[in-house]
C-alpha cells in the first residue's frame, strides 16, 4: 500500500495557472468546474502588501468524509491512497460533494456524476507525472509516495516544515505544502469549487 | 518533469484490500478494472510533435500530444536551448485555442454594408481573386504605397517581408511603438549592439525590477522566470521591483515598492547618484569603457539625489540608499530588468536609458551574471540561415505613415514606426490608402483611441478595401470586406527563435501538429498564391514548390537539415560560447586588414556603411590593443549621446545626451482630488488579443474591474464592488497630437479595492472588454455579434463568465506617444472617476 501525495513549495509558485490549464485539457474538465486550480490571496498594507499563490487539488485525504457518505458506495480509495469515484457506480446523488470540506467535487454537467482530482492514477501508473506536475514551469509540484523513504517527495518533507490546507479539519489531508509566508490559513473560508446546495434532480 | 521510478506508484504490485486508518466505511479499490472517468487523455498511443507556441511573443518550444489525428495536450520541448522544456498556461491551452468552437474557418465576404455583420461564405478562388484584382490594380497604377499591411505580432517576417517588398510598398504598419521601442532605443542608443537586454539571470546575486512583469507579460517570461528561481534557489539571489501595482512579479520579490508612475528613470538616477557619490562604482571598468568622465557625470547627478525620488516616487530615500549599496556590492552579478512599467510614458526613453547607465556604472556590462544581450534577437538570416534567392529590393516607394519624421528615433536604429498615428494619419489624409491587410493583430479593440480606429475602419472613402486573416471574427474583421481564415499557431510553419536567455544563438522550427481545420490558411500559401496572380515580375521570388522545399534550404547548415528539426524542433551550435564582454574581444588580423584608426578617438573603421554611407566603424583600440567595443559611434557605452542629439535636432526637437529625468508635463499639471492616473496591465493567461477566444484561459480571468486603493475609495466614497465611471483624457500639455485635456471616452465598471495598487493610480487590465468573436472571447455578445455556429464542444453552451465586467480599455487611452521614439505612454492616462 502506497500513500501517493504531493508536496506543493510556494515559495517557487508564479501563479501562472499552467498546472490549472493543463488539468482541464487532460480531463476536458467542463467549463464552470474545477479539479485543481490555483488561489490568489492577497494580505498585508502597501507598503507590505502581499499575494500568495496557493496551487489548490483534493488532498485525497486519509480520512476523507467522501468516502463514507456515497450511498452508492461510488467513491473508493486505490492501493495507491488515491481517492477516486467510480463512475460506474456514482449515481449523481452528491453526497460527497456537501461533504468534502474543499469543495474538489463537482457534478460533471454532461454525465451527472460527480468528478474530481484521481492524481492522474492513468498516467502515475504508466510511469509519468501526473499532468499539473508536469506542467509546472517551476517545479513547484513534487509528486511521490509518503511511504517511500527514498523518494524526492520524502526527502524534501524530512527536511523542510510543510503545513496542508485545514489541517484542523481532521481529515488527514495528504497534500503538503512548504509555506514560509503564512499563506495558507488566509484560504481558510476558501474552497476549490463553491459547495452548492445539494440539488436532487 | 524527471520521475524517479521509485517515485511513482507500485501499483502492479496488488496490496491487499485494506481499511484506512480511521472512517471504516471507506472502500478501498481491490480490482483493477478502470471504471470510465479516471483516464485522462494523454496515455496511450500518442505521438510528440515538436513545435513552437506562439500564444504570446516568447516563443516557446513545445510539444503537442497528438492521438487519433487530434491535439490532446501541450508540454515544454527539453531540447529548446531557450525554454528548456517549461511553459506557461497560455501554451498548455494550446487545444483550447486550436478547437475554438467559434473560429472562423471559411472565407467570408461582406454582403451587408461594412460592420454590420452580414457575410456569405466563399471560396477560396473567389477570395483570391477579388483581392489579386484590387492590388495588381493599385500596383499597376504605380502607387504600391496605397497597399498598406498592418500586423501585429510577427514571427512570419521571412515571407510577409519577401511579398511587402516584391509588391513594393513600404506601407507595412507594426505595433513595436505600441510594444517596447523605448527600451529598445535607449539599449540602442547605449549599448549598440542590440535593443534587447538579457540579464545573465541564472548566474545572478540580485536584480533591481524597473516595471517589468517577467512572471506574467515580458516577452522572455518562462524562460527568465525559470532561471531568476534557479538564481535565488541556487544562490540566493535577491529581487527588488519598483512597480506601481503589486503584479505577480512584484508578489515574488524580495522586496517590492509601489510608485508612481512615470519615475521609475528618476529612482534609477538616484541609485547611480548614491553609487557614484559613494563611490560604489567600478570606476576602472568606467575609465576604460564610458565615453563619458565619470566625474563629470557625478556632476551631472548632483540633483537627482534620493530625497528628490522619495518626493516624486515614494520610494524612501533611506532605502534608496540601502538599494544602492546592495546592488553595487553584488556586482557584476547583478543586473536590472525593465518594462512597459519604466518605459510605456511620455519620458519612457530617458527612464531606460538611465535604468542602462546604472548597470554601466558597477561594471556589470556583459558580466557573467550581469547585464548581458546578444547581438541576434532571433536566428541568425543573415549568415547561417540565409533567404533563398532571389530576394526582392526593399521598396523605393515612400510611406508618409510609416517614416513618421516627427519621432526622431522610431526608425533612427531599427524601423520600429509609430503604430499609434497609423489611423489619425490615415484620418487626417496625410497618406492615401487603397487597401488594408490587417494580420494577427486587433486594432479596432487594442489601439489607444480605438474609437478612432473604428470610425476610419468604417469609413469606405478613407479605407476603400480591406481584407483581414484571423482565426477568429475580432472586432477589426468585423469591420473589414473580406475575412480570411487563418491558421493557429499550431497549424503552421515557421524558421523562429527569440533572443537567447542563455546567450548562445539558435534556431528552432514551427511545424503544423494536425492538418489545418476547415479552410484556414497561413501566409506561406497565401502570399506565393497572391503573388503568382498579382505578377508583374512578383511571382518570380517564390520559386518554391511548396513550404517544406522552401524550409529545406533555409535549415541547410542545421547538421541533419530539415528533417532534424522537425524531429527535436531546436538546434544550437554545440561550438559558440555565450556573448560575455563582447566589446573585449581582440579583432583578428582579418578583420583589420585594410582598416584605418583614427588616432584620436582610436575607431578602427574599415569600408563603407551601407545605410550612413560613412566609414563602418568595426573596433577601437584600447590600450594599444585592437578590440571589437562597442557597437555605438564612439564604440565605447555611450552615457552621453550626441547621436540623439543630432537625430532631435534635424527635426527641431531637443533631445537630452544624458539621462534625464523629465517629469511628465501632463502629470506635472498636477492631480484633482476625482482624478487617477490609469495604468495598464497583462495578467499571466492573456495575451493581445490571442488568447481571449481560449475557453480555460478565461475561465482563469474574463473580467477587468478597476484596481483602487482602499484609501483612494474613502476618499470618493466608494465601497468594494461599486460601480464607477471612468472618463479617459488626453495630455494637457505636452509635445503630442492634441494635447488639450479633452476626453477620449468613458466607461463604466466596479472597482476593485486592494492594497496592491498605488493611491494615485486606477489599473486596468488590458484583457476584457471584447464585443466580437463569440461568447468566450465576448462575454454576453452571442445576440447580437456575428459568430459561426459553434462546432462540436458542449462548453459552448454553457460560458459561465456571460455576466463577467467588460472595459475596452483601449476606448479610454488617448494616442500619446513619447516625443522622441513615439512610444506610446500606455501608462499616463489621467482619469476622472465618479461613482455610478
Amino acid at each position: 500500500m502506497a500513500r501517493l501525495s504531493m508536496l506543493i513549495d510556494l515559495r517557487t509558485c508564479i501563479g501562472c495557472h499552467a498546472c490549472s490549464v493543463a488539468c482541464k485539457a487532460e480531463f476536458d474538465v467542463p467549463l464552470g468546474t474545477l479539479r485543481n486550480t490555483v488561489k490568489y490571496v492577497e494580505n498585508g498594507q502597501a507598503p507590505q502588501a502581499l499575494r500568495h499563490f496557493i496551487p489548490v487539488l483534493c488532498n485525497h485525504c486519509e480520512d476523507a468524509p467522501c468516502t463514507r457518505v456515497c450511498p452508492s458506495r461510488a467513491v473508493i480509495r486505490l492501493d495507491g491512497g488515491q481517492v477516486v469515484i467510480d463512475k460506474d457506480r456514482c449515481r449523481g446523488k452528491q453526497e460527497c460533494i456537501e461533504a468534502c470540506p474543499y469543495g474538489a467535487i463537482t457534478l460533471h454537467p454532461d454525465s451527472h456524476k460527480a468528478q474530481k482530482c484521481t492524481l492522474c492514477v492513468h498516467r502515475t501508473e504508466q510511469g509519468q507525472a501526473p499532468a499539473c506536475v508536469e506542467a509546472c514551469p517551476t517545479k513547484t509540484r513534487i509528486f511521490g509516495d509518503l511511504d517511500d523513504p527514498g523518494s524526492e517527495l520524502a526527502r524534501r518533507l524530512a527536511a523542510t516544515p510543510t503545513v496542508a490546507w485545514r489541517e484542523h479539519d481532521g481529515t488527514r489531508p495528504k497534500v503538503r505544502y512548504v509555506d514560509t509566508r503564512g499563506a495558507l490559513p488566509l484560504l481558510a473560508e476558501q474552497t476549490m469549487n463553491p459547495r452548492t446546495q445539494k440539488q436532487r434532480r | 518533469m524527471d520521475l524517479n521510478r521509485r517515485d511513482l506508484l507500485r501499483l502492479g504490485a496488488a496490496a491487499a484490500a485494506s481499511l484506512s486508518a480511521v472512517g471504516c466505511a471507506e472502500l478501498t479499490a481491490t480490482r483493477r478494472a478502470d471504471p470510465a472517468g479516471w483516464a485522462g487523455k494523454s496515455t496511450g498511443a500518442i505521438t510528440r510533435i515538436p513545435t513552437m507556441c506562439q500564444s504570446c511573443t516568447t516563443a516557446c518550444g513545445v510539444l503537442a500530444t497528438i492521438k487519433d489525428g487530434r491535439l490532446l495536450q501541450i508540454v515544454g520541448n527539453p531540447e529548446d536551448p531557450n525554454s528548456r522544456g517549461s511553459v506557461c498556461a497560455k501554451g498548455v491551452a494550446g487545444p483550447s485555442i486550436l478547437y475554438d468552437p467559434f473560429r472562423v474557418l471559411y472565407p467570408l465576404r461582406r454582403v451587408g454594408p461594412r460592420g454590420s455583420g452580414q457575410w456569405r461564405r466563399i471560396t477560396w478562388e473567389e477570395a483570391y481573386a477579388e483581392i489579386a484584382d484590387k492590388l495588381k490594380d493599385i500596383r499597376e497604377r504605380g502607387h504600391p504605397e496605397e497597399f498598406a499591411f498592418q500586423q501585429g505580432r510577427n514571427r512570419s517576417a521571412d515571407i510577409i517581408n519577401r511579398f511587402l517588398d516584391s509588391y513594393g510598398t513600404p506601407s507595412s504598419f507594426n505595433h513595436r511603438a505600441l510594444c517596447s521601442a523605448n527600451r529598445r532605443a535607449a539599449l540602442l542608443a547605449t549599448v549598440g549592439d542590440s535593443d534587447w537586454d538579457l540579464g545573465d539571470y541564472e548566474h545572478t546575486d540580485y536584480i533591481l525590477n524597473f516595471g517589468c512583469n517577467w512572471t506574467e507579460a515580458m516577452q522572455g517570461h518562462i524562460p527568465i522566470v525559470t532561471r531568476i528561481m534557479q538564481a535565488r534557489a541556487n544562490r540566493g539571489a535577491k529581487i527588488v521591483t519598483f512597480e506601481s501595482r503589486l503584479s505577480n512579479t512584484a508578489a515574488v520579490s524580495d522586496e517590492w515598492f509601489c510608485v508612481k508612475p512615470g519615475t521609475d528613470g528618476l529612482i534609477a538616477l538616484a541609485l547611480s547618484h548614491v553609487i557614484c557619490t559613494e563611490g560604489l562604482w567600478n570606476k576602472a571598468w568606467l575609465d576604460r569603457w564610458s565615453n563619458y568622465p565619470a566625474d563629470e557625470y557625478t556632476r551631472h547627478l548632483a540633483p537627482y539625489t534620493p530625497e528628490l525620488a522619495e518626493r516624486e516616487s515614494g520610494v524612501p530615500a533611506d532605502t534608496l540608499r540601502r538599494l544602492a549599496r546592495e546592488f553595487a556590492a553584488k556586482a557584476p552579478r547583478c543586473t536590472t530588468t525593465s518594462g512597459r512599467g519604466s518605459h510605456a510614458h511620455y519620458n519612457g526613453f530617458y527612464n531606460d536609458r538611465a535604468i542602462t547607465v546604472l548597470n554601466a556604472l558597477v561594471g556589470n556590462m556583459g558580466m557573467e551574471g550581469g547585464f548581458c544581450w546578444h547581438p541576434l534577437s532571433t536566428f541568425d538570416t543573415k549568415k547561417q540561415f540565409p533567404e533563398p534567392a532571389p530576394v526582392p529590393p526593399k521598396p523605393t516607394a515612400k510611406s508618409v505613415i510609416a517614416d513618421a519624421k516627427q519621432w526622431p528615433l522610431a526608425n533612427a536604429w531599427n524601423r520600429m514606426k509609430v503604430g499609434e498615428i497609423v489611423y489619425l494619419w490615415i484620418k487626417e489624409r496625410r497618406q492615401k490608402i487603397s487597401a488594408l491587410m490587417t494580420y494577427n493583430t486587433d486594432q479596432a479593440w487594442s489601439w489607444p483611441e480605438m474609437q478612432l480606429v473604428q470610425e476610419v475602419l468604417k469609413d469606405e472613402e478613407l479605407v476603400p478595401f480591406h481584407f483581414c486573416l484571423d482565426v477568429m471574427m475580432s472586432e477589426t474583421a468585423h469591420l473589414a470586406d473580406l475575412v480570411l481564415p487563418w491558421t493557429t499557431w499550431l497549424e503552421r510553419w515557421d524558421i523562429d527563435a527569440r533572443p537567447p536567455l542563455g546567450l548562445i544563438d539558435y534556431v528552432g522550427i514551427r511545424q503544423p501538429v494536425v492538418a489545418p481545420l476547415g479552410e484556414s490558411k497561413d501566409v506561406r500559401e497565401i502570399f506565393p498564391e497572391l503573388a503568382r496572380r498579382i505578377g508583374g515580375g512578383m511571382e518570380q521570388y517564390f520559386p518554391w514548390a511548396s513550404v517544406e522545399e522552401y524550409l529545406e534550404q533555409r535549415y541547410a547548415s542545421v547538421p541533419g537539415g530539415f528533417a532534424f528539426m522537425r524531429q527535436h524542433g531546436a538546434w544550437i551550435d554545440p561550438a559558440k560560447k555565450p556573448n560575455y564582454q563582447p566589446y573585449e574581444r581582440p579583432l583578428d588580423a582579418e578583420e583589420l586588414a585594410g582598416s584605418s584608426t583614427d588616432p584620436q578617438s582610436g575607431v578602427i573603421t574599415k569600408g563603407e556603411d551601407p545605410k550612413t554611407k560613412k566609414p563602418a566603424a568595426i573596433g577601437i583600440v584600447m590600450d594599444g590593443v585592437a578590440v571589437r567595443g562597442f557597437t555605438t559611434p564612439s564604440r565605447k557605452l555611450e552615457v552621453k549621446s550626441e547621436a540623439i542629439v543630432a537625430l532631435g535636432r534635424g527635426v527641431d526637437k531637443v533631445i537630452e545626451p544624458l539621462p534625464v529625468y523629465l517629469p511628465i508635463p501632463d502629470l506635472a499639471q498636477g492631480l484633482a482630488d476625482d482624478q487617477l492616473i490609469m495604468i495598464s496591465f497583462k495578467w499571466n493567461v492573456h495575451n493581445a488579443h490571442r488568447t481571449m477566444q481560449s475557453k480555460w484561459l478565461m475561465e482563469i480571468v474574463s473580467s477587468n474591474p478597476a484596481w483602487m486603493h482602499p484609501r483612494t475609495a474613502k476618499r470618493l466614497g466608494l465601497s468594494q464592488g461599486d460601480w464607477i465611471e471612468v472618463t479617459g483624457h488626453r495630455p494637457r500639455a505636452g509635445d503630442v497630437p492634441r494635447a488639450d485635456g479633452s476626453p477620449v471616452g468613458s466607461q463604466r465598471t466596479r472597482v476593485h479595492l486592494t492594497e496592491g495598487v498605488h493611491p494615485q493610480v486606477l489599473a486596468f487590465s488590458h484583457n476584457a472588454g471584447r464585443w466580437m468573436g463569440g461568447p468566450i472571447a465576448a462575454p454576453g455578445s452571442a445576440a447580437d455579434a456575428w459568430v459561426p455556429a459553434p462546432v462540436g464542444d458542449r462548453d459552448a453552451a454553457r460560458v459561465p463568465w456571460q455576466d463577467a465586467l467588460r472595459v475596452p480599455q483601449n476606448s479610454l487611452i488617448p494616442i500619446y506617444p513619447d516625443p522622441t521614439t513615439g512610444q506610446q505612454a500606455w501608462n499616463d492616462t489621467v482619469v476622472r472617476v465618479r461613482k455610478a
